[in-house]
């Protein structure tokens, strides 16, 4: 296998990991795992995000609330005091 | 998995916070306040709780100041540990409260947060934070694969990126998410 074969891959293992893989891309994949420590290690760590990830909420995921202004001087009182 | 759990996250890598100090306090509070801020509201629902909240865990901060051990854990880890205690106290004085003017119902709401207080509320809510680290193609990929469902080949004409792009970009988008949940110390 080449350098590109095997970068190729191993990127796929995102979508591997979230079961997003076409069947013969999916084999591809589980049959390169069978023989390469690096991705079975690279998808070890991100294959537990996939149930979590789940739960996220795109809606959610715009702006940020910010903390009320003068939270940080009143603790600040607040412990001088 | 343990492994991560002692490092200090970036922000506050190789400095010492000493939270007696006001400046440090001060320091403490913009690195960290914003993000305590956000999981007690998402936690309570409610803008003035959440206020309260994180007033009292810089107030409980500083109390325990001495104790404070980074070498045991960030004190954006320690800050999280005591912001879940504060909003869990919180939730039980508001459901003890003797003479409530709140009708039965919303009783019952604030004994469904305190059963929601688990886990993966946290777990979420802390992926969520992490989404918005990363960059917005790593994120839009994910969230349109996955959270949306739709095919990488359509996300990827949609983009005008080839498909191999949306799969790298899922793929390295999850490496990021992962580094981020290690960076807090949240075990998956």
């Amino acid at each position: 296998m080449n350098r590109d074969e095997h970068r190729e891959l191993r990127e796929s293992l995102g979508l591997y990991a979230l079961d997003l893989l076409p069947e013969d891309v999916r084999t591809a994949v589980r049959a390169h795992l069978d023989g390469c420590r690096d991705c079975r290690a690279e998808l070890a760590a991100i294959a537990p995000l996939a149930t979590p990830l789940r739960t996220v909420d795109p809606a959610r995921l715009g702006a940020l609330p910010a903390p009320p202004e003068g939270l940080r001087e009143s603790i600040v009182e607040r412990v001088r005091a | 998995m343990n492994r991560t759990r002692g490092r200090r996250s970036p922000r506050t890598a190789g400095r010492l916070f000493d939270l007696r100090d006001e400046d440090d306090m001060r320091a403490a509070y913009d690195a960290h306040g914003a993000e305590l801020y956000r999981f007690a509201l998402r936690q309570l629902g409610d803008e003035g709780a959440a206020r309260d909240v994180v007033q009292e865990v810089f107030l409980r901060a500083w109390r325990s100041a001495a104790r404070f051990d980074p070498s045991i854990a960030s004190l954006r880890v320690w800050l999280f540990a005591i912001t879940r205690n504060t909003v869990v106290d919180h939730v039980r004085r508001q459901r003890a409260r003797p003479v409530s003017p709140v009708p039965g119902d919303t009783l019952d709401n604030n004994g469904a947060v305190v059963a929601d207080f688990s886990d993966d509320v946290m777990l979420s809510w802390i992926l969520e934070e992490a989404m918005h680290r990363l960059s917005p193609e790593h994120r839009d990929a994910v969230v349109e694969t996955y959270l949306r469902g739709r095919p990488h080949e359509e996300v990827a004409r949609e983009f005008g990126v080839p498909a191999g792009t949306v799969r790298s970009r899922v793929f390295y988008g999850l490496k990021a998410l992962r580094l981020a949940m290690d960076e807090i110390g949240v075990e998956l």
